[in-house]
C-alpha cells in the first residue's frame, strides 16, 4: 500500500536502523499486528 | 428556443445540453414571459423523468441527478425570471420523522414535488411530532408527508399522526408516508392516508389530492 | 463435555457444513434482535446502556435465555463514546438513542487525484477531519483524540467481547470468525461522496469515479481478510448503492471491483457475506457469477427466484419480513417462515436470518411473542 502513514517491517528498519539487530521473527510480527490495527480501525470509521 | 427538444434533453438528463441551450437562451435576453415557458418546459421534462422512473428505466441516483440538474437550471435562468413565481398547486409540509436522521428520500420527493409546482415546507430530519403540528397550524397545507428509513419511524410516524388528531388538525390534512420500512398494514396502523416507496408515485398521490 | 460445549459443537458443524457447501444437518438459525433492541426488552435505558455498556451480560443473559439462536446473538458495530471523542459527523446519536448515518461528504469533487494517488493519506489528511471534527486540529491534538478514541474504542468493544463469550460459555453458539469490509463504489459514496454526490459523479466525472473504486480496491481486500489461522469465517459485506442505480451504470462502476474484491476474499480461503440490503432481483446473474458458496442475505425479493438463479450455487439467507413481526399475528408469522423454508431450505444452502435486524421495541410485546413463535417453528421444521 502506497502510503507514509501505513509503516512495512522494512519501512521501520529504514528509520530504527537498530531495529537490524532484534529478532526479526519476534519484532516485525508484533508492529505488524500494531500498523494493521490501526489500518482497520482508521479504514472502519469510514464504513 | 426549441421547447420540445429541451424537454427532452431534460428527460434525458443530458446536463450539457440542457445548460448550454439556457445559457445561450438567457444571452439572447428573452422576456420573462418566455423565460416562464422555458421553466415549463424543464418541468415537463422532470415528469419524463418520473414517468422513467415508474417504469424502471431510471432510479433513485438518476432522480438525484435530476434534481441536481433542475436547480442548475433554474439558477441559469434566474436573472431573467424576475421576481414572478409560477403559481403553487398547493402545499406540502415535508419532514424526516423522530428519530430518524436519514434524508435522502425526503429530499428526493422534495425536489421532484416542487418540480411538479408544490410549495413544499421541510422541516428537515429527526422532526418532533409537535414540530410538525405547529407547522401545520401555521401554514395550513392540504398535505402532511412523512419520510422515514428506520423501523422505529413507523412508530413515530404514527405518534405524529396522533399529535395531529389530539391537535385538530388530522381531518384537515391528507398524510403520506414515505420510505423503505413504509407498507399498507403500516400505514393502515399509522392512520395515514397514503404509503408509497417511490417519490415520483408519492407526487402523483399528492397531484390527485389538489387536483 | 457441558451442555452449552455440546451445543456449541453441534451448532460449529451446522456452519462448518454450511460454509462448505454441504447439507447440514438442519436449518441454522439467527435470531433478529440487534443490540438496541435487548437492551430495551430487558427493560434498560438504552441510551445510557450504549454509553456505559453497564449490565450487558445481565440484559444478555435474559435475551439469550428466552431466545434460540444459532448464532451468538451479542454484538453491534456502533457505539458512541468513541464517535463523540472523534467529533463525529458522520455516525452520531439521533433522538432515540439509535446510531445512525446522516448524508456527509469528505471527499470533494476536485480531490478525487488526491484519493486516486494514495486512499490511505487522503482518508487520513482530507476525509477523516472533515467528517470527524476532534481531528480538524493541530498534530499533537490529532493524535492525542485519536489515541483517546481508540482506547475508547478498545474499552468498549473488549467489554463486547467478553459479554459475548460469557454467552457463549453458557449458551454455546457456533463458533465463527467475521471480518468486515465494503464493495469499492459503496466505500467511496457512503463517507468519501454521499449518496448525491457520488449519483452526480458518475455523470459528471466517471472517469474519477472508476480510478478511486480501482485505488481503493487494495485497501478494502485487506480491511476485509481473516487471518489464515481462522479455519470457518465469514466477511460481512453489506451491500448499498446498486438498487439506486441504472444496470449499465452497475455493470460499469459498482460490478467489476466489487467482484475482484469478493474473488479475492474468496480465494483466500473465506466465504464472503452479502448483506444485500434493497432489491437486487434485476442483478441475480451477476451474482450468480461470484465465487461459490458466498453467503448472499437478501433484504427484498421473490425467493423463488434467488432460490433458483442463485440458490444453486451459492448460500441464501434472508428475505424474512421482521415488519412482519411488528405487525402479524402469530400464524402470519408462522406461515411466512413456512413459506420460506419451503422453497429456500431444500437441497441446503440456506440459513434462516430475517431481511435485517429488529432495532426498537414494541410497547405490546407483539414482536417478542411473534418471534419465539418463528424460532421454535424453524427449529422443529428445519431438519433435513
Amino acid at each position: 500500500m502506497e502510503s507514509k502513514f501505513y509503516l512495512t517491517w522494512e519501512d521501520y528498519k529504514q528509520k530504527f536502523p537498530e531495529l537490524e539487530k532484534r529478532p526479526e521473527e519476534a519484532v516485525a510480527p508484533k508492529l505488524q499486528a500494531c500498523e494493521d490495527a490501526m489500518f482497520n480501525f482508521i479504514v472502519g470509521l469510514l464504513m | 428556443m426549441n421547447l420540445e427538444a429541451l424537454t427532452k434533453a431534460v428527460g434525458e438528463l443530458d446536463e450539457e445540453q440542457v445548460l448550454a441551450a439556457l445559457k445561450e437562451f438567457v444571452a439572447a435576453g428573452p422576456t420573462e414571459e418566455e423565460a416562464q415557458q422555458v421553466v415549463a418546459a424543464c418541468q415537463a421534462g422532470m415528469a419524463i423523468v418520473g414517468d422513467l422512473f415508474e417504469q424502471g428505466e431510471y432510479f433513485v441516483g438518476d432522480l438525484i441527478f435530476a434534481g441536481e440538474l433542475l436547480t442548475n437550471a433554474i439558477e441559469i435562468l434566474k436573472p431573467v425570471l424576475g421576481g414572478t413565481s409560477s403559481a403553487k398547486i398547493g402545499k406540502i409540509v415535508l419532514g424526516t420523522v423522530a428519530g430518524d436522521l436519514h434524508d435522502i428520500g425526503k429530499n428526493i420527493f422534495k425536489s421532484m414535488a416542487e418540480a411538479a409546482g408544490f410549495e413544499v415546507i421541510d422541516l428537515g430530519i429527526d422532526t418532533p411530532a409537535a414540530a410538525f403540528v405547529e407547522k401545520v397550524r401555521e401554514i395550513k397545507p392540504e398535505i402532511v408527508g412523512m419520510s422515514g428509513v428506520l423501523t422505529l419511524a413507523l412508530e413515530a410516524m404514527k405518534d405524529t399522526v396522533d399529535a395531529l388528531k389530539a391537535a385538530g388538525l388530522r381531518d384537515s390534512v391528507k398524510v403520506i408516508i414515505g420510505g423503505n420500512p413504509v407498507t399498507k398494514e403500516a400505514c393502515e396502523q399509522i392512520g395515514a392516508d397514503a404509503f408509497t416507496t417511490n417519490a415520483a408515485e408519492g407526487v402523483k398521490i399528492c397531484q390527485r389530492w389538489v387536483s | 463435555m457441558t451442555d452449552a460445549r455440546a451445543r456449541a459443537e453441534e451448532r460449529t458443524q451446522l456452519f462448518r457444513d454450511l460454509l462448505k457447501g454441504k447439507t447440514p444437518k438442519r436449518v441454522p438459525y439467527s435470531t433478529a434482535p440487534a443490540m438496541e433492541y435487548v437492551i430495551q426488552y430487558a427493560g434498560y435505558d438504552l441510551e445510557k446502556t450504549l454509553w456505559t455498556l453497564k449490565d450487558l451480560d445481565k440484559i444478555y443473559d435474559k435475551f439469550c435465555a428466552e431466545f434460540l439462536s444459532d448464532t451468538n446473538p451479542v454484538g453491534t458495530y456502533r457505539l458512541p463514546t468513541f464517535y463523540q471523542i472523534l467529533g463525529s459527523k458522520a455516525f452520531v446519536m439521533g433522538s432515540g438513542g439509535f446510531m445512525q448515518h446522516p448524508e456527509v461528504v469528505g471527499l470533494l469533487p476536485e480531490e478525487y487525484d488526491e484519493f486516486i494517488a494514495s486512499p490511505y493519506d487522503c482518508i487520513l489528511n482530507t476525509i477523516l477531519p472533515r467528517l470527524y471534527t476532534a481531528l480538524d486540529a493541530e498534530p499533537s491534538q490529532k493524535a492525542l483524540v485519536l489515541a483517546k478514541a481508540y482506547r475508547a474504542y478498545l474499552d468498549d468493544f473488549g467489554v463486547i467481547a467478553a459479554v459475548r463469550n460469557k454467552m457463549h460459555e453458557k449458551y454455546g453458539y457456533a463458533m465463527l470468525a467475521a471480518g468486515f469490509t465494503i464493495a469499492p463504489f459503496d466505500f467511496i459514496a457512503d463517507f468519501p461522496r454521499s449518496f448525491s454526490g457520488i449519483s452526480i459523479d458518475i455523470r459528471r466525472r466517471p472517469e474519477k469515479v472508476l480510478e478511486a473504486c480501482e485505488a481503493v480496491t487494495p485497501l478494502l481486500v485487506k480491511k476485509g481478510k481473516l487471518p489464515p489461522s481462522v479455519e470457518y469465517g465469514y466477511i460481512m459485506i453489506p451491500l448499498h448503492m446498486a438498487p439506486y442505480m441504472r444496470e449499465k451504470d452497475f455493470e460499469k462502476f459498482y460490478w467489476p471491483t466489487f467482484k475482484k474484491l469478493v474473488e479475492e476474499l474468496s480465494a483466500n480461503g473465506h466465504n464472503c457475506y452479502l448483506f444485500i440490503e434493497q432489491d437486487w432481483m434485476r442483478y441475480l446473474d451477476y451474482l450468480n457469477d461470484l465465487p461459490e458458496n458466498t453467503i448472499m442475505r437478501f433484504e427484498f425479493g421473490d425467493p423463488k427466484l434467488v432460490k433458483e438463479k442463485v440458490g444453486k450455487k451459492h448460500i441464501v439467507s434472508g428475505l424474512y419480513p421482521i415488519t412482519l413481526l411488528q405487525t402479524g399475528t402469530k400464524e402470519q408469522c408462522v406461515d411466512k417462515a413456512k413459506e420460506l423454508m419451503d422453497i429456500l431450505a431444500p437441497g441446503g444452502k440456506y440459513w434462516f436470518n430475517y431481511d435485517k435486524s429488529v432495532l426498537t421495541i414494541d410497547k405490546e410485546g407483539r414482536i417478542a411473542d411473534n418471534l419465539k413463535a418463528v424460532t421454535e417453528y424453524v427449529y422443529e421444521n428445519g431438519k433435513y
